[in-house]
């Protein structure tokens, strides 16, 4: 204990409850990485108790502290080489037994220990009793219950930290290890005579000993380094040890150990953990059974989507409406103040822009709230065990359904995230399909298009009840073409690029949980905030600068004298048809003269460029210029849209998406979500892709690549759609 | 009516600035990544002096 | 990290018969068994160790990919095996079944 501050560690299962222990002991608000192996940073926080100052780190989700995976390294030489006061190790309740056998490595490490046993609610609930008492004297460890997501049992939790703080090494001291048997204790008492016990008590030389037991490679390195003793005797009679060990037992000494280890733990919890009714664990089997069913999972997974874009415009679409509005409405107001450019700026530039951004929070919102329910209820792990059964029928074998359900929310820390994969080849197959699965910020575009052009009116119901509007089921369809595509493609790299063999991974399938409305409400304001801020920054610059490029160069003022002689025609044919039809005459004016405008100016220049290249899609140059732009994030294309469209005055009496109605068929509607969902991802999955793949050529492969396929992909759709429509009667 | 350009010309440069700043931060893999709501799990988002040795 | 294999010796399936050793690949759902082998590198051998999979260890099958990941009940928790993983395991069947249906 340094003085004034504590240092305090969290260790534990990734699903114990750890970061929600994290926050409630530090206030601070963490996002919960919902998916074991990605490896996070380790988070630091302050909180005070009693005049004691404790600095706080939550250690990366582990099973355990062997050298075999990063997360295990990171958090390992965290303790070896920060030293902190108090390691709490986070167990969850429903499953001692195998959350204590990363307590009882920490054990051996020598460091001082407090478990916390968490979601204690659930344990009793399924009908678990613990005697706490019991298993605190047998382990020599002080014990907290907790309810982390609760802020419960954390009073008790931070006395007991503070009350091991001060004993020091007295508290290590009273801890027990874990006893490996006749045949293997006295080969550690010999080893930790060999390296000296010279009386420290971190890393203790039992841990020495028994990481060399377990042919930890990292411990015998530092054996060498340090020069503890004589380090090649050390390592030559670890090495026999072994050998006797696996003679005896016929198993790899560590995997002894192991076995060893939970022998230990279950002999510990015989005496005190009695499940009085297993019943709970019998119905989530259950569920899971019919969840993840060979049969039943897909079409399960498919409509709990489509449930969940259902509710998600039938709940959004008026919010969005009355935004829209609103914005609308600011933008007549500023309209009203003037007539200059900068009113033009900050009325079609700035307020245009952003506001088409910003009116589809209120959906972008509902889906993260719909993802949020998903996760924290455990049901996606179900549904990546099921796309993952999937992708390994058409030969993908491995963990890529981390990563690509990662995507669904944004795709830079998916390619991240890849990380986890084993294979190089495998990591970088992954890498360029992932942007195919559609992620948050191609949501809007969606959102734009199919409120466009289709009508929200109800296709069927879902078990003859629920209504399933067309809206909900193109946006599933959508994001099912972007799977499909994820998976064809990934199938063909590896056959021809890349190849390799996978699937050699163990996950925990977490236990189902009752989502929080706390955690669930937390996890969706991150993001939809993530969202805001974007609008705010990225979006708020692009649409200036959009704005610039459709105002510049302008009309030259000849013609625009024509324009104003056409409208002053039109006002002097007052008389005969009627007040009425002269507004609207003027207004087809002003509305003629702001298309020759944007066409003169940079904006439809660079959009004409393009056309001739993407007219086989169904695109024009308006289409053009905004594609252009949803490069640095893809919602941009709906903020331009709505900067193209801003008619000055007369922008706002007709809805964004009426306009593009008018002006567009649903076939281009559908065109360019299929050319946004595909097409290349934004420059910060670039650089991410740029990063982990370490050089140009893959990052260039994956833009190039996918924009290619979605060209050709639209192009495709576009074309047949013309040809077959007719036919159809549509 | 010289103010209104003063104030565009301004408003243009920052974004353009700012932006092209941001992407170039963001192609050499620096700075903060304010692109998604999974930021605090994405190591990305901490610059490299920060992460644990 | 490759190395010699987690347990001790080559396979021999002949041995594997008689001793009542089967693939888990042939496990059938509700199915009760002890690990009796993995063929492994000591990496791949440990993490199933550490996450409860020990020598001689009993576990129950849920949900059989073929082909694909299988879920398996493990000292309290529900783990996912990929199928790479899955090919690897030899068990040896209990007398035992569970209700799980």
């Amino acid at each position: 204990m340094s003085g004034e501050s504590v240092t305090v560690a969290i260790a534990g299962h990734p699903n114990s409850g750890k970061t929600s222990l994290f926050n409630a002991i530090t206030a601070l608000r963490q996002h919960t990485a919902n998916y074991p192996g990605v490896t996070v940073e380790r988070k630091e926080g302050t909180c005070r108790y009693k005049g004691h100052l404790l600095r706080v780190v939550d250690l990366p989700g582990t099973y355990s502290l062997t050298a075999f995976s990063n997360e295990e390294l990171l958090a390992r030489d965290y303790i070896l080489q920060h030293h902190p006061d108090v390691v709490v190790v986070t167990i969850d309740s429903s499953n001692v037994e195998r959350n204590l056998y990363l307590a009882t490595q920490l054990l051996e490490l020598g460091v001082p220990l407090v478990l916390a046993f968490n979601m204690a609610d659930r344990a009793e609930a399924a009908g678990l009793r613990i005697d706490h008492g019991r298993l605190s004297a047998l382990l020599g460890v002080p014990i907290a219950t907790t309810v982390a997501s609760r802020g419960k049992g954390i009073d008790e939790l931070l006395a007991g930290i503070i009350q091991v703080a001060q004993a020091g090494p007295a508290a290590v001291a009273a801890q027990r290890r874990v006893d490996y048997g006749k045949d293997i204790e006295p080969a550690i008492a010999k080893l930790s005579e060999l390296l000296g016990g010279d009386g420290s008590t971190s890393p203790s030389t039992r841990w020495l000993a028994v990481k060399l037991l377990e042919n930890d490679d990292q411990v015998a390195a530092r054996i060498r380094l340090d020069g503890r003793g004589d380090a090649q005797a050390i390592l030559d009679e670890a090495a026999r040890a072994r050998q006797h060990i696996e003679a005896i037992s016929g198993d790899a000494s560590e995997l002894v150990l192991a076995a060893r280890r939970y022998g230990s733990i279950a002999g510990a919890c015989a005496k005190t953990v009695t499940a009085v009714a297993a019943a709970r664990q019998v119905a989530s089997d259950r569920i899971d059974a019919v969840v993840t069913n060979r049969y039943l999972g897909l079409p399960i997974f498919a409509v709990a989507m489509l449930i969940v874009f259902q509710l998600t415009f039938w709940l959004g679409n008026p919010m969005a409406g009355w935004l829209e509005s609103g914005k609308d409405a600011l933008a007549a107001m500023i309209h009203r103040m003037g007539d200059g450019l900068l009113v033009s700026l900050l009325a079609d530039g700035v307020v245009e822009g952003m506001g088409a951004v910003v009116q589809f929070v209120p959906l972008i919102a509902l889906v993260f709230v719909a993802i949020a329910v998903l996760e924290d209820s455990g049901y996606m792990a179900r549904a990546a065990f099921v796309l993952d059964r999937l992708m390994h029928r058409v030969g993908l074998h491995g963990k890529s359904f981390i990563p690509m359900l990662i995507g669904f929310g944004c795709t830079v820390p998916a390619v991240l995230a890849t990380r986890m994969l084993e294979g190089r080849r495998n990591r970088l197959t992954t890498m360029m399909v992932l942007p195919l699965m559609s992620c948050g910020a191609r949501l809007p575009v969606y959102v734009l298009m199919l409120g466009a052009f289709f009508s929200n009116q109800v296709m069927f119901r879902l078990f003859g009840v629920i209504p399933v509007t067309d809206q909900a089921m193109l946006l599933l369809v959508i994001y099912a073409i972007g799977m499909v595509l994820a998976i064809l493609l990934a199938r063909l790299l590896r056959s021809t690029i890349f190849h390799g063999e996978g699937g050699e991974f163990v996950m925990e399938l977490p236990a189902y949980h009752m989502p929080t409305l706390r955690g669930v409400a937390l996890h969706a304001w991150q993001r939809t905030w993530m969202y805001l801020r974007k609008a705010g920054t990225v979006i708020l610059a692009m649409a200036i600068i959009l704005w610039a490029l459709k105002t510049w160069p302008a009309l030259d003022a000849g013609r625009r004298a024509e324009f104003q002689a056409q409208r002053e025609a039109a006002a002097a044919g007052a008389a005969a048809p009627g007040r009425q039809h002269v507004d609207e005459l003027i207004q087809r004016i002003d509305l003629a003269e702001h298309r020759a405008g944007l066409e003169h100016a940079a904006v439809g220049r660079i959009g004409h460029a393009l056309e001739p290249v993407l007219r086989p899609c169904g695109f024009d140059w308006k289409i053009a210029s905004a594609l252009i732009g949803s490069l640095a994030a893809k919602e941009v294309f709906v903020s331009q849209m709505g900067v193209i469209y801003a008619v000055g005055a007369h922008g706002q009496e007709q809805s964004l998406r009426s306009k593009l109605a008018a002006d567009y068929t649903a076939l281009q509607g559908f065109c360019i979500m299929l050319f946004c969902l595909i097409s290349a991802p934004c420059i910060g999955t670039v650089a991410v892709t740029l990063r982990e793949s370490g050089s140009w050529k893959w990052a260039a492969l994956q833009w190039g690549g996918l924009t290619a396929l979605a060209w050709a992909a639209a192009t495709v759709v576009y074309q047949v759609g013309r040809a077959a429509l007719p036919l159809l009667g549509g | 009516m010289s103010w209104d350009y003063a104030i565009i010309g301004l408003a243009i440069l920052a974004a353009g600035g700012w932006l092209g700043w941001r992407s170039w931060r963001t192609l050499r893999g620096k700075g903060a990544c304010h692109q998604c709501g999974e930021s605090t799990t994405c190591p990305f988002a901490t610059d490299d002096s920060k992460r644990s040795g | 990290m490759m190395g010699r294999h987690g347990h001790g010796g080559p396979p021999a399936t002949g041995s594997d018969q008689s001793a009542g050793i089967i693939p888990l690949t042939q496990v059938q759902a509700g199915q009760e068994v002890t690990l009796a082998r993995v063929d492994a590198g000591r990496g791949l051998c440990y993490r199933l160790a550490e996450m409860g999979l020990t020598p001689g260890a009993a576990f129950w099958v849920l949900q059989p990919g073929r082909p694909g990941p299988f879920i398996v009940a493990v000292r309290g928790a529900r783990l996912v095996l990929g199928y790479g993983m899955v090919h690897r395991i030899h068990v040896r069947p209990q007398q035992r079944s569970c209700n799980v249906r």
